[in-house]
């Protein structure tokens, strides 16, 4: 019998006891301190494979909350792995053979886009791909975990036997470019068109340097991105008159820098929201990644876009604030890691 | 083209200007999984061995496998560049534009790789350039064909060439040793990397070649080993003064160094044997046994000893041992000593042979070429105490040949003469076997097969006579019924009776065994058994001891004498005088009768087997057992006339 049972409260184990079923596969988001023995009590008492992460706040019924929020599936197989190897973690789930996988790294790892890929290798577009980096930016810690382990650097990784349904949006446009990155180093853009990279930052945004933190949020990069879209990059910091991105940068690539109306940022969520449940007759619960900037940049407002999910969704959900999200659809089976996106995937079986 | 493809246009075809291999294909990889609805994606690039950037398969295995069967389809891009391909799957068939795009990147691609790979070459070319000039020996590199690419100053140094030596063939510069260079060229393009010895000047150097694998080039890297060399040719002086072979053999059992006796050991100059194995220069048995013995020392790393027979032209012996050289902790050479030690083997031999000899029972004698006595066994020296002489033939006495029957005193030899070489000088070894015992015995087996002849004869001849007789008197006896019939036939069965008595005689004579025994009692006896039959018989003994060498059957003897003075005396007042007397040998036993007597000319024939003498004779055999008896007994028998009248028969026992 399929069933999904949706629990929170303030203490993880207590939360997990609320849990009114054996369940096969748990989600766990906590907004406490947790560590591995808060994870080995967690696993004693749900006894099933789980997969988890440390949060700024969590989505549910419609609100931001925090303590910890679990979503328990019956009716699904799951494996897990928290490790450092991709590939590894892809040959485990490999056993599965089709299904849907969720990852969660930290956005300290150094190139995201080539850790997606290797888990991608062991698994290929037999799978679908969602997650994203996890944790509390400001305090610069960053912590999931599976019934396996606790992990910051590394991934955890669930598969699971069932499809989910992907969709996202982001509502930014092309503010001013394109730019040709002339000179970067890992996450550093250096040179924009042969000159200074936050000299052209700042003439593209008409902001000043001082500014930067301010306009940052506002003007993220724009990445080229299956044909004719955009991945965005979010300036994080500047650092020796370089860029300091989030996690590595497309080599060689052309950039624009990108802009944004809060009415369209809203529209994006609600898009995202009526494309993930559209069609789909058996969809049982859904999980969302909303970027944490999109909450800076609404600000207030951000309780709109949650309420645009809460309308539409009509299944048990939960969703994190992440800190860039991995996206894989029908079309663009390879994960790739965006920022200031809304992801929400349907899980259906 | 809308905006968006023309940027990826330009995105797909920037590629970050790199001599990283590995940097480029995941730029690639990365592009692509980003810009375009990929599903799988595999970048080949083959240098020396290929290497794989993949988008969506597990390994290069995986990937090989899977792209030979989808080559062909809608959504697949597939192009094969000079070192490796591109093979891109997406999610929907390709459109012309993307088409197009793919293939630009392709072209873009072969074209960076082509650069990155003349970068690495150029770079390869660059380290090897430093390295050359950074090896303090003399270096040259060559192609296959001897042409000089490359080389540092001490090359130039030592060979005292000019630089303008590039493109030309290294073998041009040394006349002296072109042929040698031709040769070991030809090894090294087979991959045969043997070290070349050249002299420039007074002075030797030893060039050492290694392959260049990417570029088809061989580097010899030259050392002056002129010390060595020296030190090398010392040694083979030293080494070659030696009677014992000396040999060394490198690591793969190859010989390195032999001197000459070793050179002369195997028949073959040195020449054809440095730088071969053991199969190539020893004979097949004596190769394989060295073999073994090396892979043993290869393996325990300790010395061993050996031992060889070597059987043409005439049998060697050989002795050595092998002791390895380690370096290391392995066995980097086999150095080998083997001695001749045919003349030792042969005085062992010999003293083996000789104390084989002093122990045969045999008397054996080695004689020379003029028949004198040079070495005897233990027996002989026994045999010949009493003889001065050294001559063979005056001490052997017999017909000499090869086999005959010989005499040496009293005893006869079966003698055996056999022809021997030592040292080249001719020899006899005279092999004497004492067969008297044999010769009495063969004589003894005579003897007795006579006397079955004789015992077959009587048994078949004369028996059957009586029987026929027998049968005569039987029928005449019922046709008259006169008792006189039956008295004959009575007669006729006492002598058949008497004559198997005689014939269990003569057999038992023949296989009792002599012992001392006193014939005082039995002769006694003897007598007292015919004194009931009218006979007047007296004994005197002058004699104390009557001990004789004889044996049971001696009353036979007695019995024979004593029934013969009974039988074939006619007279009524029978008279027979037994008188005994002894002498240093004998005891003598004299028996007299007072019969008829036996004429002289009978008296010869009186003791042959079934001779009968009168009318009371009978089976012709008493008088033949006495003999046989006597003889036996080693005495003697005789008769002789009594006086008035009767015989006298002498017995004479041996004490």
């Amino acid at each position: 019998m399929n069933e999904v049972c949706l629990v929170h409260g303030k203490n993880i184990v207590k939360v997990a006891e609320k849990i009114d079923f054996n369940p096969d596969f748990a989600i766990v988001y906590t907004t406490e301190n947790l560590d591995e023995n808060t994870v080995k009590n967690l696993k004693n008492i749900i006894n099933c494979p789980f997969i988890g992460c440390y949060t700024e706040e969590m989505i549910i019924n419609g609100k931001l909350k925090k303590g910890t929020g679990i979503l328990a599936l019956k009716g699904v197989k799951a494996i897990t792995e928290t490790t450092s190897s991709p590939e590894k973690a892809g040959r485990s789930i490999s056993i599965l053979e089709k299904g849907s996988t969720i990852i969660f790294t930290s956005w300290m790892n150094k190139n995201i886009s080539r850790f997606l890929r290797l888990f991608y290798n062991q698994l290929s577009y037999n799978f679908s791909y969602i997650g994203g980096c996890v944790g509390k930016y400001k305090e610069r810690k960053s912590i999931h975990f599976t019934d396996k382990g606790i992990g910051e650097r590394e991934g955890s990784f669930a598969g699971i036997n069932i499809n989910m349904k992907i969709s996202y949006d982001h509502g930014w446009d092309v503010f001013s470019g394109p730019y040709i990155i002339t000179k970067s180093f890992e996450n550093l853009i250096c040179e924009l068109d042969g000159k200074n990279a936050i000299d052209v930052y700042c003439r593209a945004t008409g902001c000043c340097i001082e500014d930067f933190e301010k306009c940052r949020k506002f003007h993220p990069f724009g990445f080229l991105y299956a044909l004719g879209e955009y991945i965005l990059r979010s300036p994080i910091n500047f650092k020796d008159e370089c860029i300091e991105m989030l996690s590595d940068l497309p080599n060689s690539s052309v950039t624009v820098v990108m802009n944004c109306e809060v009415e369209d940022i809203l529209n994006a969520a609600e898009n995202a929201a009526m494309n993930s449940i559209a069609g789909l007759d058996n969809s049982k619960f859904a999980l969302i990644f909303d970027c944490i900037s999109r909450k800076e940049i609404l600000g207030k407002l951000f309780k709109e876009e949650i309420k645009i999910f809460d309308e539409i969704i009509d299944i048990p959900y939960i969703g994190i604030l992440s800190i860039g999200e991995f996206i894989s659809t029908e079309k663009i089976y390879i994960p790739n890691f965006h920022n200031k996106t809304v992801v929400i995937s349907v899980g259906v079986y | 083209m809308n905006v968006a493809e023309n940027l990826m246009l330009y995105e797909m075809l920037n590629i970050k200007n790199t001599s990283d291999l590995r940097e480029f294909g995941e730029e690639i990889a990365e592009k692509c999984s980003r810009l375009l609805y990929l599903k799988r994606f595999c970048l080949k690039i083959v240098v020396e061995k290929p290497t794989y950037f993949l988008v969506g398969f597990k390994d290069g295995d995986e990937a090989e496998k899977i792209i030979k069967n989808m080559k062909d389809r809608g959504n697949v891009f597939f192009y094969e560049f000079e070192n490796g391909y591109i093979y891109i799957e997406i999610s929907e068939r390709l459109n012309c534009n993307l088409r197009r795009l793919v293939l630009l990147l392709s072209k873009r691609i072969e074209e960076i790789v082509e650069k990155i790979l003349a970068e690495e070459n150029k770079i390869k070319f660059e380290r090897l350039k430093t390295l050359v000039n950074s090896i303090p020996d003399a270096v040259v590199i060559l192609d296959y064909d001897g042409r000089i690419v490359k080389y540092n100053m001490k090359f130039l140094e030592i060979t005292g060439l000019t630089p303008s030596i590039i493109g030309n063939k290294i073998q041009k510069y040394f006349e002296h040793e072109k042929e040698k260079f031709e040769k070991t060229l030809e090894l090294w393009k087979r991959r045969k990397l043997n070290k070349i010895k050249i002299k420039i000047g007074s002075k030797y150097f030893e060039g050492n070649p290694g392959i260049i694998e990417d570029e088809n080039k061989i580097i010899v890297i030259f050392r002056d080993v002129t010390d060595i060399e020296l030190i090398n040719k010392r040694l083979q002086k030293l080494v070659d003064c030696l009677r014992s072979c000396i040999f060394m053999k490198d690591e793969n059992l190859r010989y390195i160094l032999v001197n000459n006796s070793f050179s002369k050991f195997v028949n073959k100059p040195k020449e054809e044997i440095i730088g071969k194995n053991d199969l190539e220069v020893l004979p097949p048995e004596l190769a394989n046994k060295f073999r073994e013995l090396d892979l043993e020392i290869l393996k325990t790393k300790k010395s061993s000893n050996f031992e060889v027979q070597i059987n043409k032209n005439g049998t060697k012996y050989f002795e050595g041992y092998e002791l390895p050289i380690v370096d290391s902790g392995n066995v980097k050479y086999i150095v080998g000593v083997i001695r001749d030690v045919t003349d030792k083997k042969i005085v062992e031999n010999l003293k083996r042979l000789k104390t084989l000899l002093d122990y045969s029972e045999d008397i054996i004698f080695v004689v020379d070429d003029e028949w004198k006595i040079v070495d005897m066994n233990y027996k002989a020296k026994e045999l010949l105490k009493n003889y001065q002489s050294d001559d063979i033939k005056s001490i052997i006495k017999g017909s000499w040949t090869e086999k005959f029957e010989g005499y040496i005193s009293d005893k006869v030899f079966l003698i055996n003469v056999k022809s021997a070489i030592f040292n080249d000088k001719k020899y006899r070894i005279i092999i004497a076997k004492d067969i008297t015992e044999l010769k009495k015995i063969e004589k003894k087996l005579k003897d007795m097969n006579k006397q079955l002849k004789f015992m077959n004869r009587l048994l078949r001849h004369d028996i059957s006579n009586n029987i026929t007789a027998i049968i005569g008197f039987l029928e005449a006896y019922r046709e008259t019924g006169k008792e006189i019939y039956l008295d004959k036939i009575e007669s006729i069965i006492d002598s058949c009776i008497e004559l198997i008595s005689n014939v269990r005689d003569i057999e038992n004579a023949l296989k009792e065994e002599l012992k001392i025994i006193d014939i005082k009692y039995i002769l006694e006896r003897s007598l007292e058994n015919i004194k009931n039959k009218n006979v007047n018989v007296s004994l005197k003994i002058k004699c104390d001891d009557m001990k004789v060498k004889a044996d049971n059957l001696v009353y036979s003897v007695f019995d024979n004498i004593l029934k013969n003075a009974i039988q074939h005396n006619p007279e009524k007042n029978k008279i027979i005088n037994v008188e005994v007397t002894c002498d240093e040998k004998f005891v003598i036993v004299k028996i007299a009768d007072n019969g008829q007597g036996i004429p002289d000319k009978f008296k010869k024939y009186i003791f042959d087997k079934g001779f009968k003498y009168g009318k009371n004779g009978r089976t012709g055999m008493g008088l033949y057992i006495v003999k046989l008896l006597m003889d036996k007994y080693g005495g003697e028998v005789e008769v002789k006339d009594n006086k008035p009248k009767g015989s006298i028969f002498v017995l004479k026992f041996r004490k």
